[in-house]
């Protein structure tokens, strides 16, 4: 379904509303419900730069709200749940 | 890098919403991790947004869909989308306000069926699958 034809069908409930206060509802619809269900999953490739610690999601892939599984030059590599304990930015 | 060997030395984690990569340095006592020294490509498998709906006809945006695109969840969960938008239409006419909670067990019925389609992972049966959270 499109959004057209998602808007024509809210606008059978309210005729008076607004498109774009539709598309706002519809928007927050979507949001809550692939945040809740976690089923939008990908995969996302990007490229490292020498000697950086840390990436954004944001600067990935703007989409990106959660990791689930991360591969390096092609290899599974292992996930630390914590940061080590000597700190460094860069 | 191309070894096994040397790819068991690289770790991840995430921290505020960043992914952090290192590097075991095993040539000091220290058990140090540095940033790692090589600019390779990494592959992320994760949970998306869906693409944002958009006044423009059509987009070609990344993450923006338009008027003529279809939303970026699965075909059958469209109609909660509606419902969802409707419930809250119900929400702001005080006249019918009643309405609005048969929409909204419809909508909770449906986040119930996109989490088990989620869980499923394209299996014809759930399986378990560790969530960090």
């Amino acid at each position: 379904m499109t959004q057209e034809q998602m808007i024509e069908m809210v606008k059978q409930h309210h005729p008076n509303v607004s498109e774009t206060q539709i598309r706002f509802w519809l928007n927050q619809a979507q949001t809550e419900f692939a945040r809740r269900t976690r089923l939008l999953e990908d995969t996302v490739t990007f490229d490292t730069v020498a000697d950086q610690r840390y990436y954004t999601f944001s600067s990935i892939d703007s989409r990106l709200e959660e990791v689930a599984e991360l591969w390096f030059d092609g290899w599974s590599i292992a996930r630390l749940h914590s940061r080590p304990s000597k700190r460094d930015s860069s | 890098m191309s070894e096994k060997t040397d790819a068991i030395k690289y770790a991840w984690w995430i921290e505020d919403e960043k992914i952090a990569l290192v590097y075991a340095d095993t040539s000091n006592t220290e058990d140090e991790y540095s940033s790692p020294s090589v600019a390779k490509t990494v592959t992320v498998k994760g949970v998306f947004a869906p693409d944002k709906f958009v006044s423009a006809d059509t987009s070609a945006t990344t993450g923006e869909a338009g008027m003529q695109e279809e939303c970026t969840l699965p075909k059958e969960f469209h109609d909660a989308l509606v419902m969802k938008a409707v419930q809250k239409g119900y929400e702001i006419k005080p006249e019918a306000i009643q309405l609005t909670s048969y929409y909204a067990a419809q909508w909770e019925k449906s986040i119930i069926e996109g989490k088990r389609k989620a869980n499923t992972g394209g299996l014809a049966q759930a399986v378990v699958r560790l969530v960090d959270f």
